[in-house]
């Protein structure tokens, strides 16, 4: 195929036959040359990685514990049975209500033991780069995340943007859940992490983001914790506030108020809503687009303190109360509850941060951008430091809209 | 690897001694005549009737009337009239040869009149047919036969008349069958090389137009030509088709196929580098591009050259459309070319190398409809890519009824009772139904797609993605080392002029598009003036079809 058309250039327009032979010559040895090199091409990779689709268990959700041995670790790998799942080849699918998914567990010395471990009890190797969440347990966090934080970052199939949870009890638990929408509990869980901006009650945290908040050295990361609960007879998750973590080790929680004053500082709060007691009643205000910025200042004598502005646009949600939510006093009045419900859960995460005395918020990162050499001084002592920082906070709260109506369906309201 | 470099040489021998017979070939042509002349018609008749006789081999169909003409008993010539039944028009024997020698009798005394004057009185005064020569060897009179003239020969003269009487029966102008036309003409080549070149004549009336003829087959003597218009086509273009043609010495040339052969730059190529058509409206676009046009007799296929890449991707409907369309066919006709090379290839580089690039809830359904199927994924594809062009042929050879019937079958085989079965898995079926609809939106690439196809699969199978990669670039390495006919096939994308980019993936309005493509090097660039800017659509339309 190629020698012939290498052989073929510009001038054979003009002068093929006389030179056909002396082509033809080239032409093969050029024709040999590309083959050796696409030949060469096999030896840099040659199926050496090659493997089919059904010799993979394809792992969604990892569960670490600790094990019952002290050092040791259980790890639970959530894999999905594709054959109970997919719509490939309808007859084949078997009765409904079997698991889409088996759970493998295995305790081991460490991460990579137990991954190998599982192995002799598995005909299929683990295939972790479809991993959509990593679930500690609270009593592994308490000791000691560092290992599998480590395992699943170094490694190159595991990905980076999985969803790294605190389970209250045990993960393994967790990944047991029998949810009603979603055959497989991993994908659940994921998936629910996904939906957590509506409300902005829970800090959605990936591998990465953890791994940059410990990395960075002075802000304590943070993961949202999730629990087990059973109703009518049946294993549910639920998300439940925030786990703070220092020096890899989980040291203390947020509340569901303190998470969400964690995100307005953060600048993480995309929507959600808050529910303002009136004196008329209550009125749910929706959060529809919020902008901080945290910024350090310095004062005259030197002592470095935060400043957060937080730009809200919100607009009426529900109104419980029967009075026109429309009118300008309203609005104001309205406005400034707004304005006290956001400062005080600002107020109680910073309370809380500080008897943790853990940056959760990264003042230390805004201080080592903007001043450097103060920061050079402080670091040292940066969690006796960070306690004693003051935050300014300065609210600018807008009520865009009422919605769809101005005045309230039941006039007067419900008495 | 050894099997590569033993073709080669093979290959290189067989070069060898084709240069060597072409250069003898003067000297044996020369002989050849020389031995030709010495056959001369003689003058007694029944020499020449034993002589055409012997050298038709008395086949059936050569048809001898003896006949005398002339008044009186003494005065009467002995003349004989021989054709091949069923290549004369029958009528034309009848009314134009025999009537007029044998009712308006023609007096001449014996020996009187020269062989020259009454050779040539017959003709200049008797016979009402349109088309007469005179002939003086056995080889001439059997070339007239052959090619369905009638031969008058007549005692006493050592020259006979070779009268046209060409009538054989003939296909009808039809729709073409593989090129069908939702608002272009309709009418599509025949069989017959004269009708073909009157459809392009009656395209382009045009006294430039030029058609030369070249006769090609040592037993087929079959008439090709090459059209062209003159001032247009750029003369070098000219001077190679027809000194690649000359230089051709076989046998049989029975379709323009085989002449294709002869003639391309690489026919080791995938790709085809000589375009053809089976619509005169779409070769005499060609042919105002400045292009040349081939043509045999006996195929209903024109051949243009030279030919450049994008053209694969055109088609004379384009130009008939609206161009916002024409655009998006374009492109639609690119994605196809890209699916149905790559599609077959990427999949088996995604489940089996790249697993972690397929979306989570995809991959599912993939690795569900891959539980229990025995075959890895490569062997499924290539089964069901084997199955689908069993299929393909074998329901373009049978009869339509039959064909019918392939299809369904085929469509309950791939479709339903394969994955039924666990043999394959529904993607792989999937997969390949795309890229063989893919394939057949681009008809003239399909050949080299199904070829590819498979190298694509094999790199991809062995190498992933890197594969594909590496499989990539040979293609394209090939594709700009392609030449047709002193053209770069890859031209006007690689090299890039932005001038003829008109008419790539884009199809501009006709009435901006000034100039002819400039990769063909015509004679003459300008196709028409710019449209004035008050009425933009008056400056086009009017220089006819480009394609």
């Amino acid at each position: 195929m190629t020698k012939q058309a290498v052989g073929t250039n510009r001038n054979a327009f003009f002068s093929l036959s006389a030179s056909l032979s002396r082509k033809c010559r080239k032409g093969a040895r050029r024709g040999v040359m590309l083959l050796l090199c696409t030949l060469l091409a096999f030896c840099f990779c040659a199926c050496s990685s090659q493997r089919e689709l059904n010799t993979l268990a394809i792992v969604l959700g990892i569960g670490l514990d600790a094990g019952d041995q002290p050092d040791t670790l259980e790890l639970t790998a959530q894999v999905v049975k594709a054959s109970e799942l997919g719509s490939g080849g309808s007859t084949r699918r078997s009765e409904f209500g079997s698991k889409a998914y088996v759970n493998l567990s295995y305790t081991d010395d460490s991460m990579l033991a137990a991954v190998r471990e599982l192995t002799r009890t598995q005909n299929r190797r683990l295939y972790f780069s479809h991993n959509e969440v990593l679930i500690f347990s609270s009593d592994l966090a308490k000791k000691d995340m560092a290992e599998g934080l480590d395992a699943f970052t170094r490694d190159s199939e595991t990905r980076m943007n999985v969803y790294v949870l605190i389970a209250k009890g045990k993960a393994s638990e967790i990944l047991e859940e029998e949810a009603e929408l979603e055959k497989i509990p991993a994908l659940h869980i994921s998936g629910m992490m996904g939906n957590q901006q509506v409300n902005s009650e829970t800090a959605v945290v990936t591998l990465r983001d953890f791994e940059i908040a410990t990395l960075s050295g002075s802000t304590a990361p943070v993961a949202p914790m999730i629990e087990s609960f059973e109703s009518e007879g049946k294993k549910h998750v639920k998300l439940e506030g925030t786990a703070v973590f220092k020096q890899g080790k989980m040291i203390g929680t947020l509340d569901k108020a303190q998470t969400m004053g964690l995100q307005w500082v953060t600048n993480k709060i995309k929507s959600g809503q808050k529910t303002v007691n009136t004196p008329w009643g209550q009125v749910t205000l929706e959060i529809l687009h919020s902008k901080s910025s945290l910024k350090p200042v310095k004062d005259g004598d030197g002592t470095v303190r935060m400043q957060l502005i937080v730009n809200e646009e919100g607009a009426i949600q529900s109104n419980e109360t029967g009075k026109d939510m429309s009118r300008l006093e309203n609005v104001e009045m309205l406005k400034e509850l707004m304005k006290n419900a956001i400062r005080s859960d600002i107020e109680s995460s910073l309370r809380q941060a500080r008897a943790l005395s853990a940056d959760v918020f990264g003042f230390g990162d805004a201080i080592r951008r903007e001043y450097p050499e103060e920061w050079e001084k402080m670091k040292k002592n940066w969690n006796m430091e960070f306690p004693k920082i003051d935050m300014d906070i300065e609210l600018n709260v807008e009520l865009r809209s009422t919605d769809e109506l101005t005045k309230p369906v039941v006039p007067g309201g419900a008495q | 690897m050894h099997f590569f470099i033993k073709l080669i040489r093979l290959l290189k021998k067989q070069h060898q001694p084709e240069g060597e017979t072409s250069g003898n070939n003067p000297g044996e042509e020369g002989s050849r005549k020389e031995r030709d002349q010495s056959l001369i018609l003689s003058r007694k008749l029944q020499d020449n009737i034993d002589a055409v006789k012997a050298k038709f081999g008395g086949s059936s169909d050569l048809i001898i009337r003896e006949f005398s003409f002339g008044r009186g008993k003494d005065r009467e010539i002995k003349a004989v009239l021989i054709f091949l039944d069923g290549m004369v028009n029958l009528s034309t024997i009848n009314d134009n040869i025999i009537e007029p020698l044998m009712r308006q009798s023609w007096f001449s005394r014996r020996g009187e009149a020269s062989d020259l004057s009454g050779i040539d009185e017959i003709r200049d005064r008797l016979l009402t047919a349109g088309e007469v020569k005179t002939v003086r060897t056995y080889n001439e009179v059997a070339e007239a036969c052959l090619s369905g003239d009638a031969v008058l020969m007549t005692e006493g003269f050592c020259k006979a008349l070779d009268i046209g009487a060409k009538g054989w029966e003939k296909r009808a102008v039809t729709e073409p069958t593989s090129e069908t036309a939702i608002r272009g003409p309709r009418e599509g080549f025949t069989e017959n090389l004269r009708t073909n070149t009157t459809l392009i004549r009656r395209k382009i009336k045009d006294p430039a137009l030029t058609i030369r003829t070249i006769v090609i087959g040592k037993r087929t003597h079959t008439q090709v030509n090459i059209l062209y218009i003159d001032g247009l086509a750029n003369p070098n273009l000219v001077r190679e088709v027809e000194r690649r043609l000359k230089k051709i010495d076989t046998d049989a040339i029975l379709a323009t196929g085989y002449l294709e052969q002869y003639i391309e730059d690489s026919s080791l190529s995938a790709f085809p580098t000589i375009w053809c058509s089976e619509k005169p409206d779409a070769v005499a676009g060609k042919l105002l591009e400045g292009r040349v046009a081939i043509a045999a007799d006996g195929s209903p296929f024109v051949m243009t050259v030279p030919m450049l890449f994008v053209e694969n991707f055109q088609n004379a409907e384009d130009y008939i459309t609206r161009s916002h369309y024409a655009t998006m066919m374009r492109l639609l006709r690119l994605t196809a070319f890209l699916i149905s090379l790559f599609a077959p290839a990427l999949y088996i580089a995604l489940t089996t190398y790249h697993q972690e690039l397929i979306p989570t809830t995809l991959l599912f359904t993939m690795a569900a409809s891959s539980e229990g199927v025995p075959f890895p994924a490569v062997v499924e594809i290539s089964i069901m890519m084997i199955i689908f062009e069993l299929l393909r042929e074998a329901g373009i050879r049978m009869p339509r009824p039959v064909g019918q019937t392939i299809s369904i079958v085929g469509a309950l085989v791939m479709g339903e009772a394969a994955i039924q079965a666990g043999i394959v898995g529904a993607p792989v079926v999937i997969v390949v139904a795309i890229t063989a609809v893919s394939s057949f939106a681009i008809p003239f690439l399909t050949d080299a797609l199904s070829l590819l196809r498979w190298f694509l699969l094999i790199m991809a199978a062995t190498m992933g993605s890197f594969g594909i990669t590496v499989g990539t670039f040979i293609i394209f390495m090939h594709l700009a080392s392609l030449r047709s006919f002193g053209s770069r096939y890859l031209a006007p994308i690689v090299p890039f002029q932005t001038a003829d980019l008109k008419d790539t993936a884009v199809r501009v309005p006709l009435w901006a598009m000034g100039t002819r493509p400039k990769e063909i090097k015509p004679q003459d660039m300008k196709r028409q003036n710019p449209p004035s800017k008050d009425t933009p659509s008056v400056g086009g339309g009017n220089q006819g079809e480009n394609l």
